[in-house]
Parts: C-alpha cells; sequence; structure tokens
C-alpha cells in the first residue's frame, strides 16, 4: 500500500503518504515546486522510508511551471521504481472535504489562475461519500466566483489528507494494469500561450522558378514524393489545358506554403496534386487552394466537372473534397504503386454548383 | 579519464533527448525534435516546448535505455542533466526528470552548462584523441563564441556576436529566402545550386584586435539584394541560390576571419603563454560543411590541429551533455534534490565557465 501523493498546482507544495496500514501523514511547503523532492525525503524519513508501492499526483489545473514539475517528478520516480501512476485533480482534491461534509450540496474546487481568473469545477458527494466532478474544469474570472451556485472552496493549497484521500479513491475506482506513468499528464485547462504566426496569404501562379521550392516542399508532405521531372512536365502543359497555383506566405518572404495542380484530359479536369506544408496545415490552406483550382478550370471551361484519385486513409483530403461537392465515385486498386493502396475515384459534376459551407 | 555509466538528459530548447554513453563511448542517443511544431509559429514558443518536453522525455529516456542494453537505472553510475542556460520552463522538465530518477534509485546527479556541452562535443570525433586545452569556435542558434579551454576544461569567453549567432543569421536569411525552418541546412542547400561570385556580400570588418563579430550587415545585404531584384523583375537575376551562395559565403567568411585572428592570438607560434595547438569547431552552425572546409584550411595554414563535432551530435543532443558530465562533480543528498535550473550561463555573466 505505501502510496505517495503530490501536488505542485497551487503556491504550496504539497506531500502525502498512506502507510501500509491506511494511515495518512503529510507536509506542506511554502517554497518553490523545485524543492518538492526535500518534502517527500523527509516526509518518507519520517515515515522509517517505507517502499513505495504506487504514486499519485495532482495533475492540475494550476501554475503551468508548478504543475509540470510536479508531473514530470512523479513521472520520473514512477519510471525509476517501476510502480504505478495515477493523476489526481487538483480542484477535487481542494473541494472533497467540504463536499463530503455537504453530501448533494454542489462544491466548487477553485485555484488562483493569476491574470484575474479562477480555475473551477463543480462536485459533489453522493450519500455514499464517493465525490464525482458534476462538469469540466474551465477558466472564469475573479468576479464571476460570486456568482456561482453552490459552496466555493477557494484556498491556496491543500490539506495533504485530502490529497491522500482523493488518491485513494482514484486508485480504488482504477481498473486492473492502470496506472502507466506515460499516460498521466497536467490538465492545463488554458491553451499555451502562443498563437501561430499570422499568415500572409497570397495565391498567385506556380511557375518554373518554384521547382526547388515545390521538391523541398514535396519532400516534406509525402512519402513517395514526385519526381522533379513529374513537376517540370506538369509546368509546362499549355495554359488552356492546365491550372497551377501556388500558396505563399508573404509574412515569412512569400515562402511557399502550398500548390494546387489541375489539367485538363479530355473533357474533364483532373485535380492532379494539392499539397500543403505540414507546418500550416489545419489553417485552410488546402481549400482556398482547391476553390482556386475549381474557380480558374471553370474560366477556362469547366468541361464534364473534376476528378480526383485519392488515399481511403487520407480522411482529411476526403473531408475536404466532401466539403466542396466531391463525391466517391469508384475505386481503383492498388492505385499507389509503392504501397499498394488503393485509390478512391471522387467526381464533382460541373453541374452541381456547390458552395462550400 | 571516467568510463562510468551515465544517463544524459537535454531539453533546453526545442529538442528532447537523452542518451547513453561510457566515457566517449555513445552507446545510444535519441533526439526528438519539435521544429516542425515551431515552425507555423515563426520560432520556438516556451510554454508550447515545455508541454512537449513532459511528453516526450519519458519514452525517449526509455528508448535511451533500450538502444544501450541497460536492463534499469541501477545499472547506470550517474545521470547528468542540462541546467542551463535555455528556456528555463523547458530546461525544469529534464531538471525534474533527472532529478526524479536520481533520487529514487540513490545514483549521483550531474548538472552540466548546455555550452559546456557544445564545447565537449568535439571530444566525439572519432580517431581524434581531443584532449584540453584548445580553442574552440562555438557557433549555433544561440551563439558564436570564440573560447580558451585550458587543461582543466576551464573555459573563458575571448570573443563574441555583437548582434545577430550565426544560426540566428542564417535562420533569418533563410526566412527572407523564404525557406523553411530549421534556415540553415536548407540556405546551405539552396546555396549549392549558386554562381560563386555572381553576387558578393562584404563581411562585417570588426576593428582592432577584438575577437568580436557582426552578422547583422550581412543580413541587410540580402534584404536590399532582394527588394531591389524584386524592382528589376526582368530575368530575376541574381537567383535565390545567388543570392543564398553570397550569404553563406559572408558567414562562412566572417566566422573563419575571427578563428583566424584567434590563432594568431592565441593559436601555435602566437607567442601566448597559454598559447594552444588544437581548435575545435562546435555548435549547429559546425553541421555547415563550408565553415567546416573554411576552419579546418584556416588552422592548416596556421600549423594549428582542427578538430570539428561530428555532424550528428553539432546540434542540440544528449550525448554530449553525457560526455561534458565527466568534468563535473556528483550532486547527492539535498543539493540533487534542490537543484534548479538557470537561464544564463555563467559565460555570459563572468566570461568564465568552470564546472563545478
Amino acid at each position: 500500500m505505501p502510496l505517495l501523493c503530490i501536488d505542485t498546482s497551487t503556491s504550496l507544495v504539497v506531500a502525502a503518504l498512506v502507510d501500509a496500514s491506511g494511515a495518512v501523514t503529510g507536509s506542506t511547503s511554502s517554497g518553490r515546486a523545485q524543492a518538492l523532492l526535500e518534502l517527500v525525503d523527509e516526509l518518507l524519513d519520517a515515515a522509517g522510508r517505507p517502499e513505495l508501492t504506487a504514486l499519485g499526483v495532482g495533475v492540475g489545473p494550476g501554475g503551468f511551471t508548478g504543475v509540470r514539475i510536479g508531473v514530470t517528478t512523479a513521472r520520473g520516480i514512477a519510471e525509476a521504481l517501476d510502480i504505478p501512476l495515477h493523476a489526481i485533480n487538483s480542484l477535487q482534491a481542494i473541494a472533497a472535504d467540504v463536499a463530503t461534509e455537504h453530501p448533494d450540496e454542489v462544491v466548487w474546487g477553485a485555484i488562483d489562475a493569476r491574470r484575474g481568473e479562477y480555475f473551477v469545477q463543480p462536485f459533489r458527494a453522493g450519500a455514499d461519500g464517493i465525490v464525482v466532478a458534476l462538469g469540466p474544469a474551465r477558466a472564469i474570472a475573479v468576479a464571476d466566483l460570486d456568482d456561482l451556485s453552490g459552496i466555493v472552496v477557494a484556498t491556496d493549497g491543500m490539506d495533504p489528507r485530502a490529497l491522500a484521500r482523493t488518491a485513494l479513491a482514484v486508485v480504488a475506482a482504477a481498473e486492473d494494469g492502470a496506472g502507466d506513468p506515460l499516460h498521466v499528464v497536467p490538465d492545463y485547462v488554458r491553451a499555451p500561450d502562443a498563437e501561430p504566426a499570422r499568415l500572409q496569404l497570397r495565391i498567385d501562379p506556380l511557375v518554373l522558378d518554384d521547382l526547388d521550392a515545390l521538391m523541398r516542399l514535396e519532400e516534406r508532405c509525402f512519402p513517395a514524393p514526385w519526381s522533379r521531372g513529374m513537376y517540370e512536365e506538369e509546368l509546362v502543359r499549355p495554359a488552356n489545358n492546365a491550372v497551377h497555383l501556388a500558396a505563399r506566405d508573404d509574412a515569412v518572404g512569400g515562402r511557399l506554403l502550398g500548390a494546387g495542380l489541375a489539367s485538363r484530359i479530355g473533357d474533364s479536369w483532373h485535380i492532379m496534386n494539392i499539397l500543403v506544408d505540414p507546418s500550416a496545415q489545419r489553417r485552410g490552406i488546402g481549400a482556398r487552394l482547391l476553390e482556386q483550382l475549381i474557380e480558374c478550370s471553370s474560366q477556362l471551361g469547366g468541361g464534364d466537372g473534376w476528378t480526383l484519385e485519392v488515399r481511403p486513409s487520407n480522411t482529411a483530403a476526403i473531408a475536404l473534397y466532401e466539403a466542396h461537392g466531391f463525391l466517391t465515385a469508384g475505386m481503383r486498386p492498388g492505385y499507389y504503386a509503392e504501397t499498394g493502396e488503393d485509390a478512391f475515384v471522387m467526381w464533382r459534376s460541373a453541374d452541381n454548383p456547390v458552395v462550400p459551407a | 579519464m571516467s568510463d562510468r555509466l551515465v544517463l544524459a538528459i537535454e531539453s533546453s530548447c526545442d529538442e528532447t533527448a537523452a542518451a547513453v554513453v561510457r566515457g566517449r563511448s555513445v552507446l545510444s542517443d535519441v533526439i526528438a525534435s519539435q521544429a516542425e511544431l515551431h515552425d507555423r509559429f515563426g520560432g520556438v514558443v516556451p510554454e508550447i516546448a515545455s508541454r512537449r518536453h513532459l511528453e516526450l522525455l519519458d519514452v525517449v529516456v526509455r528508448q535511451a535505455l533500450d538502444d544501450a542494453g541497460v536492463g534499469g537505472l541501477r545499472d547506470l553510475d550517474a545521470i547528468a542533466v542540462t541546467q542551463g542556460p535555455g528556456l528555463v520552463g523547458a530546461l525544469l522538465v529534464g531538471v525534474a526528470g533527472a532529478k526524479a530518477r536520481a533520487w529514487a534509485t540513490g545514483l549521483p546527479l550531474i548538472a552540466v552548462d548546455h555550452l559546456f556541452g557544445h564545447v565537449a562535443s568535439a571530444m566525439l570525433a572519432p580517431d581524434v584523441e581531443l584532449e584540453p586545452p584548445y580553442l574552440c569556435l562555438l557557433a549555433s542558434g544561440g551563439h558564436t563564441m570564440l573560447l580558451d579551454v585550458d587543461e582543466r576544461m576551464r573555459i573563458t569567453l575571448l570573443g563574441s556576436t555583437r548582434d545577430d549567432a550565426a544560426g540566428e543569421a542564417f535562420d533569418k536569411g533563410a526566412r527572407l529566402l523564404g525557406l523553411p525552418m530549421p534556415g540553415g541546412p536548407e540556405l546551405a542547400a539552396l546555396a549549392t545550386g549558386g554562381t560563386p561570385g555572381a553576387v558578393t556580400f562584404t563581411p562585417a570588418m570588426i576593428h582592432h584586435d577584438t575577437l568580436d563579430t557582426s552578422f547583422s550587415g550581412i543580413k541587410t545585404a540580402l534584404a536590399v539584394a532582394l527588394r531591389e531584384r524584386g524592382r528589376r523583375k526582368a530575368g530575376a537575376e541574381p537567383s535565390d541560390a545567388d543570392l543564398a551562395a553570397a550569404f553563406e559565403t559572408a558567414i562562412v567568411a566572417t566566422l573563419a576571419g575571427a578563428v583566424r585572428k584567434l590563432v594568431a592570438q592565441r593559436g601555435a607560434g602566437s607567442g601566448h603563454p597559454q598559447a594552444r595547438e588544437t581548435l575545435a569547431l562546435v555548435g549547429g552552425v559546425a553541421a555547415n560543411a563550408k565553415l567546416r572546409a573554411a576552419v579546418e584550411a584556416t588552422c592548416r595554414e596556421s600549423g594549428m590541429r582542427s578538430v570539428a563535432t561530428p555532424l550528428r551530435w553539432c546540434g542540440d543532443n544528449a550525448a554530449m551533455i553525457g560526455v561534458a558530465s565527466a568534468w563535473y562533480p556528483d550532486r547527492t543528498g539535498s543539493i540533487a534534490r534542490s537543484l534548479d535550473a538557470y537561464a544564463t550561463s555563467p559565460l555570459f555573466r563572468d566570461r568564465e565557465l568552470v564546472p563545478n
């Protein structure tokens, strides 16, 4: 049983030990999270250094760096001793005692999130004494604390005994085989304070001068890239039978972030390739390229419509095409020679004037 | 020389790395790069880097132990970790992970300066028995330093950049040319297609006997050349590759010029009381082929031996931290348990770095 619990999500460093008999000892320190092991060491010394069999760690929410030190430390100890590690909700540890004293009432755990906000989460203890979360943790303005209905527990730090009791409840509820340290990660609640660099996206013709940049892009995008020769061949096609577009980011010197190529073959347009730099994906660049390919080829005479092949495994691309009116029309077995993968054939008819949602 | 079995951990910037070394033998070497994660933000975002380090650290350490055939942590003799300089939030992940393992196993902890690690990385060169003392050019994304390394691996800063670091200059030049990050290798690759001498950027001249360097002028020259070309349009000459080649040549010439001055002042035949016979080229920019060749040639002219860190250990890695740890004392007890990370190296503050 010896179970060690630690929490560094508040400005208090908290450690608790549940010994083999179930007795709990605990200790707190107002020092920095960097000194967590000092506190743990003293606690274990006082208990005669029992051999630990499990660990619990408060995963926040709380100060990012503090929570990270607690979780990294706990994971490291669990890895070194090869013992299970359990995640403890720090807000629950704060709210647990009050919730148990007031069964069936809503009790909010609250931790100072700085910048004028608190992390809060509602809990309730049933008649059986088991505390359950009634919703997710979130950040709210300090002024809004008063509007929460129920009891709000906003102490800085927590009672080590409450931390231990919360950990014991987690351990009791854990399934066999639970406790892989690699699965224990902080609950940050807030996204990191960073915005992706703003794109200054420009779509314009892809030209032979782009070949070097295009080949670098191709290698970053696909495991079995098109050769330089294949692109060269595409780029010199007659302008009335081909559309070649580049997506460039003017925020960084017009860097090539994506490319789209379509060719008229017979009476229909074939979307030959759409590629977007992995670092710039999921930002709508592929959609912009596809829309422009369709627009530009329509102006050249759309013919019967547009067709393309796509890997069944490329669900992101399939979703993009479906959102732009493409339907799966068939399958080409073993189309991708390198992997033997089949290809879906997708088709959008010229008389299907789909406006993307 | 120590031949202890050491697990080393490095997390100072955007690489999560672990290695197992015995003396100078690298038994395993694992690096998880976050470069692509940060590319879209136009630079390393500390909070994102720290979160990723936490997710990766234990996986990377497990892999390093497995690759080295180490059954468990208890088979090790010590655990080494980068203490600084770097992003403190990022460093703290490595430091906390190393401290936890040392505490749980009773192993000694060794706290290593990241720059010291780079300086020691030249000892990983195969077939070269590099021993201190030596002179050193450390050129990386964050630093451009000319250093003296004495018999006991005490490092003295003799010169540094007045503006951008060499690697930073490469990154900024690459951005101007619209290349993805990391800019250095991309720019060097582009430069291979350029016509040498089609364009020339004059390397910055730093007067007198100072060993300082400057790169901002070269960066401005590239920006101006790109703007002028944009005005002319016709023919678009010079090409991107020509400009990249000129840019790379100017940076390499600046660094080689600094090495030449350093060798004249402190190298073999300089008459300096602590003249050194070897120069080591280390740091991420040391992976640049033209720089390696230029430094080698400069040293040869002056009768100096030159040693460059093997390519795979030029960038941030844990193997160099493991090798460097041999010069540092073990930390145990309360000192190990309360170890903190630091953002600024003593090499900046005191112009001196002593492994203690």
